[in-house]
């Protein structure tokens, strides 16, 4: 381990955020837009909340996470746009092209953030400033985009910088900066540090970065736990996490899917149909990252927003959409039989699977049914062939497929899936 | 769904461009290229793009690079 004090002090971090990312691209496939409050969104009933506000908009009090109807009474004169996931992921992607050219070390931290070690690299492109004055140009002539740029010897240096001129900002702050600049600083400002992590510390009278480097390490731990130990720790500026470049990025810990339904409903062949969907997603994610989980959560949002998640742990490690469905079920059964409150109209519902291991080293057990799933697998996989070449919508279950055209027919499909359910 | 319509376009150099399409009746004139980006159709290519047409409407059309069809998505879909 090198020494945190005189590593950090050693390496250049820049930080690059694009400004009001996700209204900035529709901005550019619309320029009616420019100029006007734009808030995307989810879609444009008032079930969602705001995604991204423009600059404009953000003017008017509307953030990201601002419900819909709340910013539709704000902003009335304002454009709301549906968001389109893949226009975004896409810009992001070929953003993070562009940074590798300037480092090898990116960390796609975000969909519209991403670190740069440039340690090495910043000499070439006539030090750190001007590395990111040419970054930000570059970005600006390929996409049309404006973003801002931190630069530091750490990430959290890095990040704060970033804020301090966006939009289209550049900035730096060094350990130098530390005490006149990044001290005083409210500590709402901190990277890690959210809303209500701020709010808390105002209660204690600590309002500033500086207050807080100040507050001993045992009394942030006892109100906040671990974190209290993290914010103390990123307080006075020092931060020796490395950036964490693409192909290193470690596997997930869990996967998870969720889905708002377009009504609530009570409905339960519909519901378990959506969890079935959601377990065919969770299982597909599952086998193309390589993994198997044995811990299934159900997570249920109810029509006033109260929210359950229950967990079920299994012997074995599972990938199979079928076995994710079965556990994820079997939640859902048990939750709703067992208190009224639970039998109400619901609004979402979520599956994922935890507790993670390599697929070679998950068994998914049970040599009983070995025929069955042997024929289940080769089903799977030629699925998944499918959907590898032809995209996820190419295959799907029967039972999801379009139920209104018949409804008695896709009904038995449903209850022979049941059958089987409960055959094993 | 999207509807198949017929596109003249110009590829050149590994980039496409769309120049003129078709749709309800009417050849548009493509003006103005606003953005384009990439989705997946499973291992195949789907480019899209968001144009200007000479009479000022905005279109979202897309090449799907395995059926080789363009496809209308939108007009003015933000309106
Ligand atoms: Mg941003």
């Amino acid at each position: 381990m090198p020494d945190p004090n005189c590593w950090t002090t050693e390496r250049v971090v820049l930080h690059v955020d694009m400004d009001a990312f996700f209204a900035s691209v529709e901005e550019l496939c619309d320029p009616a837009l420019v100029g006007r409050p734009v808030m995307v969104c989810g879609n444009r009933d008032t079930r969602t909340v705001v995604a991204a506000a423009n600059y404009q908009a953000r003017k008017y009090g509307i953030s990201a996470g601002t419900p819909l109807g709340i910013a539709k009474a704000k902003c009335p004169g304002g454009t709301f746009v549906e968001g389109d996931p893949e226009k975004y992921v896409y810009a992001s992607l070929r953003m993070n092209d562009v940074c590798r050219q300037f480092s090898p070390v990116v960390e796609r931290y975000s969909i519209d953030e991403s670190f740069l070690d440039i340690t090495g690299t910043a000499k070439f492109f006539g030090g750190p400033l001007e590395t990111g004055r040419r970054l930000k140009q570059r970005i600006k002539n390929e996409f049309g985009l404006t973003v801002s740029v931190g630069i530091g010897p750490n990430k959290i240096l890095a990040k704060t910088a970033s804020k301090l001129e966006k939009p289209d900002g550049l900035a730096m702050l060094t350990e130098a900066d530390i005490p006149r600049r990044f001290h005083p600083m409210p500590v709402s400002e901190m990277f890690g540090i959210g809303d209500r992590t701020a709010e808390k510390l105002e209660k204690l009278g600590v309002e500033t970065i500086g207050e807080l480097a100040a507050v001993p390490p045992e009394v942030l731990g006892r109100i906040f736990g671990v974190v209290g130990r993290l914010i103390h720790a990123a307080a006075p500026g020092r931060d020796a996490s490395p950036i964490i470049a693409e192909a290193e990025t470690p596997p997930p810990k869990s996967v998870g899917n969720s889905y708002t339904l377009l009504r609530d409903s009570n409905d339960e062949d519909h519901l378990l149909r959506v969890l079935l969907g959601l377990a065919s997603k969770v299982g597909r994610r599952l086998r193309e990252h390589g993994t198997r989980g044995r811990t299934v959560t159900l997570t249920i949002r109810f029509y006033d927003f109260t929210t359950i998640a229950r967990a079920k742990s299994l012997p074995i490690h599972i990938d199979r959409d079928k076995q994710i469905y079965d556990a994820a079920r079997a939640i859902f059964i048990c939750q709703r039989s067992k208190s009224p409150k639970y039998q109400v109209p619901i609004r979402l519902l979520g599956v994922s699977v935890s507790g993670l291991a390599d697929q070679q080293t998950g068994s998914q057990g049970s040599l009983l049914d070995r025929n069955y799933w042997s024929k289940y697998d080769g089903m799977i996989r030629a699925a998944d062939h499918i959907r590898d070449r032809y995209g996820e919508r190419a295959t799907t279950w029967a039972c999801l497929v379009r139920r209104a055209e018949n409804p008695r027919i896709l009904s038995r499909k449903m209850a022979g899936l049941n059958s089987e359910t409960r055959r094993n | 769904m999207s509807e198949t319509i017929d596109v003249i376009s110009v590829f050149r150099k590994k980039t496409i461009k769309p120049v003129r399409f078709r749709y309800a009746g009417k050849t548009h004139k493509i003006t103005k290229i606003l953005y384009t980006w990439v989705t997946r159709e499973g291992s195949f290519p789907v480019h899209h793009f968001s144009v200007e047409t000479k009479d000022g409407n905005r279109f979202e059309i897309s090449l799907n690079s395995y059926t080789m069809n363009w496809a209308f998505d939108s007009a003015e879909p933000n309106v």
